[in-house]
């Protein structure tokens, strides 16, 4: 019997499906997500996912449209998400500029290319769907 | 290198990936008062515009409601434009510099205000004087001699 651990089943998963165009592939700049993911880092986001608590999610910035960030759910608040950083002293997030539209988001961090492991603690595609 | 990065790099080449920013700032250091200078121009030509548009002509209603709905959202722009850089990009330590900070940004997005509830020429033109004093302090406290100049 093959077995294989959970981030090689998410590497299965997630690569095929960003070659046939399910997936985005992002490029995070700055420290502010450090420890999780660093300068540099290439990510797979999911579109289609409906994101939880504690999912790292790609958005369009609040105030700028064309300048995307990286950042982790805090919390929903009234259709409206709080956006955090893992690195709070070197990043601005929803304590400089509030909650961000749901319409926002473009999509939930599945996989981190070269880190396996890097989502284990929250890993978006297995719990169960979220609650509102 | 280990092969995914080298890979990841090779596929960069031929088409690079989006960057998200996790920055110690959002837009990180990249503040151009440009922004609401391009806005407020757009405020004036919707006014000019609107002052010269023939009522009689066929259609006028609609084309007069569409300048003024331009006019309304550029002026917006223009808030939200000067707002970003007197809370973001401004710091505390700046009032020294400037101190009249403060009354300059007010009466900049107040200017705008008054271009959303007038069609009025003065109002504009008086608009895009508010935003060359602030792009002139903007550069000032860059210590860079950017000189002001409009796209139209």
């Amino acid at each position: 019997m093959l077995l294989l651990d959970r981030s090689t089943l998410v590497a299965f998963r997630e690569i095929p499906a960003w070659m046939i165009g399910r997936r985005r592939r992002i490029r995070v700049d700055g420290a502010s997500m450090l420890p999780t993911l660093e300068q540099g880092d290439q990510v797979l986001i999911d579109a289609s996912l409906r994101p939880s608590v504690g999912d790292i999610v790609v958005a369009n910035h609040p105030d700028r449209s064309s300048l995307l960030i990286v950042k982790r759910i805090a919390a929903f608040v009234e259709g409206h998400i709080v956006l955090a950083s893992d690195n709070p002293a070197e990043g601005t997030d929803s304590r400089s500029w509030g909650p961000v539209d749901a319409d926002s988001l473009l999509g939930t961090v599945t996989l981190v290319f070269g880190k396996p492991g890097a989502l284990d603690k929250n890993p978006p595609h297995h719990r169960p769907p979220a609650v509102r | 290198m280990n092969l995914t990065a080298h890979l990841l790099r090779s596929l960069d080449a031929l088409r690079p990936a989006p960057v998200a920013s996790a920055h110690c700032d959002g837009p990180c250091g990249v503040y151009d008062p440009a922004s609401a200078r391009i806005a407020g121009e757009a405020v004036l030509s919707m006014t000019k515009k609107l002052l010269d548009l023939d009522m009689s002509a066929e259609g006028a209603h609609n084309t007069y409601s569409r300048f003024v709905a331009i006019k309304e959202e550029e002026a917006e722009k223009v808030k939200r434009e000067l707002n970003i850089l007197w809370h973001d990009y401004f710091k505390p330590q700046h009032l020294e510099q400037f101190p009249e900070l403060h009354t300059t940004f007010w009466n900049g997005a107040k200017q705008a205000s008054a271009c959303k509830t007038s069609v009025s020429l003065d109002a504009a033109n008086e608009l895009m004087t508010q935003i060359e004093a602030i792009h002139n302090m903007f550069w000032a406290s860059k210590g860079r001699d950017i000189p002001w100049y409009t796209a139209s």
